[in-house]
């Protein structure tokens, strides 16, 4: 496409949770997108590009709010990049079934003052539901364009881009409708406009970002960010500072209230103004299919059965349907090896370095992907389709005992696929002593990077029982995640966890296409791990097994060899010998290397002769002490990275490496003694 | 304080329905007395931001933003006498903590007053 260097539009979307933002942007970008962080936080951020005529736009995808108060880091992200970024235009994704609740975030958008569209998503829904929605009056009243779409059948969208296009070409009309707050209210937002209007300091540090009304209203609401910001700026005897604290009390002298609850009344009484024109309903308190669902899903005799059920079903397909493609894969690789192996025998190094370093390392890893994708598709379906929220309202109970949150029960769970999204989706508790804990206990739950290392054991120590086995790793995660996080809210994080407050989406059916592109999202980070960071892992570590020159590969006098034995006096006590070093020091990069540190330590080649190999180094016994010692020492790489931007310190990423390193030693002590005096070997 | 007959949302019988009153013991914010160490200069924003941030008000400012306040109408969709609650408020369904829902003041509508609890 040749491009003219026009101006880049950039489009920006918005919407409550659940409302289809994500269909939304699917259908606007054809499912072509770039997912990566916000600066600084690890919300995820998504962009592609859309067209809408001949003009092209970027889509930014915002993440869902409730609301654009300084309580969540979502909300913060949000209203700062619309302010800061000045998109030319928002979409606001709104769930037509749900409009009350869904225009409260609009009459906050409006408040902005970017130029909106509405995007009226669900309108099926709605009309099942007998909601009538005048879709003109609506546009009207709120002085924006309106567009009924049904994302999930990806209709409406050439209405949408259409409008979308109108509106960067400057036709659409804005009418700049403000949500007005009683005459007293407004009043002292006259006066605070005023005073902050003949600042000049305020007027350099906001520089056009926010306007001087709508920086009044959050003084008023007394929002944390913006007092932050002024607090910065002004002094304490600043006409601003004196002006605030005057309307302040002069507000809660008339009415006997925080300002807070007097502006949320006044949006709310916005937005049923509103819907009381523009909505009809044919009738009230309906029964939705949801609660019959509900009903039975969340009873309280058959709720936890049924959840339990889903969890095996999980595991079963995972492990059970993975075995498939794993052995096509595995043939694959070893096809691969082969040819390798006959065609490039020269010069020795380079052979070496591919039979050994490359494919024993990368190919070792990549056998894992269809467990790892299967996982990612169970744990989208149970979001798409709702259920994943009456997960976390079935173990809320549970949870709050364990001294966490029925919320954190989700990244706990996608925490078995991997540690990383998981620790990412802490983001949706409210607490910051839930979130601590959840955080630092998560790398406890086996995620899909340590299931290599317990196949390859299990294979070769435990044929007879591998599932058991494996199985009783994953409790011990969970057992030991349970008994941390008490610990931690005992000693760290005192005090009683956040009471549980979470909406229930409807059920849904999951779209193929919806759940393949989060399974993609989330699953190709593998792929991309094991061409970079695996790929780089394996060839230092056949380094380190080669040199120097001239030693017998992968032996104690090589350099991987030296440092083993350095510190094979720490895992002398667990039974391990100087090459479980090695394999554990490089599988603090990714825990899947020490599966290829042993591929490339052993020599390589197939998973048969590696297996017979790894009987000269390690017992059952040993080998069960290595596998739990695998399953709990230190989060890798990545995730102490996330646990460190999104506990915004070193200290806490620190610890996370530090304690579980500690109890990763204290339980393997335990398990390899016990085992010796029960007689194991 | 007379609520005139409200009663506590974790009181009420599924299918039970009613508008609610007001959210008790939650706020934490500008007693008596407090207001003017409250709304002082600087400093003592710092201090504000500290009430602020506390459970009682947060949760009471999450419940507003999910559209629970006074005078919305709300239906009760399951109560099992233990555990978590769930509520419709408009279309949205909310999952609520026992705890939470007993202190969500409702004047019932219709149907048998107070099924337990």
């Amino acid at each position: 496409m040749a491009a003219k260097a026009e101006k880049k539009y950039v489009v920006a979307l918005a919407g409550n949770p659940n409302a289809g933002k994500t269909t939304v942007f699917n259908n606007l970008t054809g499912g072509r997108q770039h997912v990566g962080n916000w600066p600084g936080v690890t919300v995820e951020k998504k962009e592609g590009t859309s067209r809408g005529g001949s003009l092209e736009f970027a889509l930014v995808d915002l993440p869902g709010t409730y609301s654009l108060t300084a309580y969540s880091l979502e909300e913060v992200i949000v209203r700062d990049f619309i302010a800061g970024n000045k998109p030319d235009a928002v979409v606001n994704v709104v769930d037509a079934s749900n409009i009350e609740r869904n225009l409260y975030l609009t009459t906050q958008l409006l408040e902005l003052g970017v130029p909106l569209i509405v995007a009226l998503n669900m309108m099926d829904v709605a009309e099942t539901r007998g909601v009538k929605i005048d879709v003109e009056l609506l546009s009207e009243l709120l002085g924006v364009p309106v567009v009924p779409v049904v994302a999930l059948r990806n209709r409406g969208t050439d209405e949408l881009t259409e409008t979308i296009a109108h509106a960067l070409r400057g036709e659409a009309r804005f009418r700049g409708i403000q949500v007005l707050y009683g005459r007293e209210a407004e009043e002292e937002i006259a006066k605070l406009r005023a005073a902050i209007e003949s600042d000049e300091a305020l007027d350099q540090a906001f520089l056009g970002k926010y306007s001087a009304r709508w920086l009044a209203v959050k003084l008023l609401e007394e929002d944390e960010r913006v007092e932050e910001d002024l607090d910065r700026v002004e002094g304490p005897d600043a006409p601003v500072m004196k002006q605030l604290e005057e309307s302040r009390r002069h507000l809660f002298s008339i009415f006997g209230e925080d300002i807070e609850t007097v502006v949320v009344d006044n949006r709310y009484g916005f937005v049923a103004g509103i819907v009381r024109e523009a909505v009809k309903r044919e009738r009230e308190g309906y029964a939705s299919k949801s609660d019959r669902i509900d009903n039975i899903l969340t009873n309280r005799i058959l709720g936890f059965p049924i959840f339990a059920f889903f969890m095996w079903l999980m595991f079963f397909l995972t492990f059970y349907l993975g075995k498939f493609p794993m052995h096509w894969i595995e043939a694959l690789v070893k096809g691969f090896s082969n040819l390798v192996s006959t065609n490039i025998t020269s010069p020795v190094w380079l052979h070496s370095l591919l039979v050994n370093g490359v494919i024993g390392g990368v190919g070792a890893v990549l056998v894992f992907l269809p467990q790892i994708f299967i996982i990612f598709i169970c744990i989208s379906i149970l979001e798409d389709t709702g259920y994943m929220a009456r997960a976390a309202f079935i173990m809320d109970r549970i949870m709050h005992w364990l001294g966490l949150h029925g919320k954190s029960f989700i990244p706990l769970v996608m925490g078995f696929g991997c540690n990383v999204p998981a620790v990412m989706a802490t983001r949706t508790l409210e607490s910051e002593k839930d979130r601590m804990i959840t955080i630092l206990v998560n790398p406890l739950m086996s995620c899909t990077a340590r299931l290599p290392v317990y196949a390859l054991f299990t294979a070769a120590f435990f044929a007879a029982n591998q599932g058991t086995i494996t199985f009783s790793l994953y409790l011990m995660g969970v057992i030991l995640a349970i008994a941390m996080a008490k610990l931690f809210r005992k000693t760290l994080f005192r005090g009683e966890s956040e009471p549980f407050v979470m909406e229930l989406p409807p059920y849904r059916w999951p779209t193929a296409k919806g759940t393949v592109v989060h399974m993609w999202e989330r699953g190709s980070l593998f792929l991309r791990k094991a061409g970079t960071v695996i790929l780089a892992g394996s060839v230092i570590i056949w380094l380190l097994a080669y040199l120097p020159w001239g030693v017998t590969y992968g032996s104690s006098a090589s350099i991987a060899g030296k440092i083993g034995h350095f510190f094979e006096p720490l895992v002398k006590p667990l039974g391990f010998d100087w090459r479980a070093v090695v394999a554990l020091l490089f599988g603090f990069v990714a825990k899947e290397i020490v599966v290829s540190t042993f591929g490339a330590l052993l020599g390589g080649g197939t998973r048969a002769t590696i297996t017979t190999r790894l009987h000269t180094i390690f017992t059952p016994l040993t080998a069960y002490t290595f596998m739990a010692f695998t399953l709990l020492y230190t989060p890798c790489l990545a995730t102490v990275a996330v646990i460190k931007k999104e506990t915004g310190s070193w200290k806490w990423a620190a610890f996370a490496v530090a304690y579980s390193l500690v109890l990763a030693w204290l339980v393997a002590f335990l398990i390899y003694r016990v085992g010796l005096l029960l007689g194991g070997k | 304080m007379s609520d005139g007959g409200a009663m506590p949302l974790s009181f009420m019988a599924p299918g039970q329905s009613g508008v609610l009153a007001e959210v008790h013991g939650l706020r934490h914010h500008y007693r008596e007395g407090e207001d003017i160490e409250h709304a002082g200069p600087v400093k003592t924003y710092r201090r504000a931001h500290m009430y602020h941030t506390d459970r009682g008000h947060r949760l009471e400012h999450r419940l507003k933003h999910m559209g629970l306040i006074p005078g919305a109408r709300v239906e009760i969709i399951k109560n099992s006498l233990s555990g978590p609650v769930i509520v419709r408020v408009g279309e949205t369904r909310l999952g609520l903590a026992r705890g939470v829902a007993s202190r969500i003041m409702v004047f019932p509508e219709a149907g048998p007053p107070g099924a337990g609890g």
